[in-house]
């Protein structure tokens, strides 16, 4: 498990949930709106995240999350509490 | 709800039956397309799957099932106190098609029969109360019984749903036996996520009308009527993610047990991405978790006795085993039993033509 999750972190396991290049997104990309964004997508965006930073994500948060950035925003939050 | 924990009963035998027609999810239909396809079957390791015809309930892939237990094992069908058929998809709104299986089985009208709404946890709860019946004096056998037909509960245009589930029955005998050790429960339920998994008409909140029968097209494509089930699957992953894991490592503890103790894990067949992830986080070795996913889709309750028939068949005939089981699901609902059982018998997987 990583200790510090930076944007970056967050840029590359978003393109791994859907399944693009590094280089489609940056810390600004609104992930909904890629085109490989289905329910498997955000299955694996969960299991991802749980698995590399040690958070469970809630659906209800999750809902509120646009963008690469918010995500890692919501991460580096929840390590930390 | 507390961990409860028994003695003195065990599983003695099992039998599964599915029927006979397959299909294969790759192979197309006009609902997904080939590339849509390929993604759910490599996402979710179901492949292949049974689908009882329109003449075939629950129920009868049940009876094939007992039917054929009984007759191997010999049983004299007066010993049988308790029948608990648990089902989603019964024969009837009533009567309960647990008490029509007392006839159709030949059992005594001396048996308590009753169903049992539950659906992924149910064979788990199934299995406590067919354990706890035993452990009263008079109860000498009790015939556990899950069945689904699943695949007529959902849209098959449904993107979310179409291609994962299976239809199955299964039958378990629990009789007091000696030797086994104690066997311990742990149950859950979260009604607050009751729309997780659900078929929202058809009961008596929302009665069945033409309304409730016509097909919509949703956003996402998908074609359903609101007497066909809905899935939240990402819901349910963060269900599965949260609750599992700390139902799993609680029924460990009380049982003063470790995965390193578990002959094998039998995981609800839910979808392979799920259960991979589940179980690396549980830190279980992949031999230890048998899959019958990939030939059988999601079978709901029968998952677990399925798979234990189909993939671990010869191991529970020829030897005692310390078996981890866990069921999560609809509901929400999920429960974990840690139990041993020995030289059960097993039988072969029956099919049933429609």
């Amino acid at each position: 498990m990583v200790n510090e999750v930076s944007n970056e972190d967050v840029v590359a396991l978003v393109a791994e949930a859907l399944e693009c290049s590094k280089e489609e997104l940056n810390e600004n990309s609104r992930f909904r709106e890629h085109g490989a964004w289905d329910s498997l997508a955000h299955l694996s965006t969960l299991a991802l995240v749980d698995e590399t930073f040690g958070v469970v994500l809630r659906g209800a948060d999750f809902q509120e999350i646009k963008t690469v950035a918010e995500l890692a925003d919501y991460v580096r939050k929840a390590r930390s509490s | 709800m507390a961990i409860v924990s028994l003695d003195g009963v065990g599983l003695v035998g099992l039998s599964a039956a599915v029927p006979k027609d397959q299909v294969d999810n790759l192979v197309p239909t006009g609902v997904f397309t080939e590339e849509q396809a390929r993604a759910v079957v490599e996402k979710t390791g179901i492949r292949m799957r049974r689908i009882a015809s329109a003449s075939v309930c629950a129920s009868d892939l049940c009876h094939l099932a007992a039917d054929r237990l009984l007759n191997e094992m010999n049983i004299d069908r007066s010993t049988i106190d308790v029948l608990i058929f648990v089902s989603q998809t019964p024969d009837y709104r009533m009567p309960a098609t647990a008490v029509l299986l007392q006839h159709r089985l030949g059992l005594t009208r001396a048996t308590g029969a009753f169903d049992v709404n539950l659906g992924c946890s149910g064979f788990v709860y199934g299995l406590w109360m067919a354990s706890s019946f035993c452990t009263q004096p008079a109860v000498r056998r009790v015939l556990l019984l899950n069945g689904e037909t699943r695949t007529k509960a959902y849209s098959p245009r449904d993107r979310g749903t179409g291609l994962l589930f299976g239809d199955a029955g299964s039958a378990a005998l629990i009789e007091k036996r000696s030797g086994t050790g104690t066997s311990f429960f742990s149950f859950n339920s979260d009604g607050s996520r009751g729309d997780f998994i659900s078929i929202k008409s058809g009961g008596y909140r929302h009665p069945s009308s033409p309304e409730t029968l016509r097909e919509k097209t949703y956003e996402n494509g998908s074609v359903r009527s609101d007497e066909h089930g809905v899935m939240n699957g990402p819901g349910v992953f963060e269900f599965l993610l949260e609750e599992v894991p700390a139902d799993i490592r609680a029924v460990l503890a009380a049982a003063g047990a470790t995965v390193d103790s578990m002959d094998a894990v039998v995981l609800h067949q839910a979808n392979k991405f799920m259960n991979e992830h589940l179980r690396r986080k549980l830190r279980i070795p992949a031999e230890k978790v048998p899959y019958s996913l990939h030939e059988y889709g999601n079978t709901s309750s029968v998952s677990i006795p399925l798979t234990m028939a189909t993939q671990l068949g010869q191991a529970l005939r020829e030897r005692s085993n310390r078996l981890l089981l866990s069921g999560f699901g609809v509901g929400l609902s999920w429960g974990s039993a840690v139990l041993t059982t020995d030289r059960m018998h097993v039988s072969e997987l029956a099919e049933l033509a429609a």
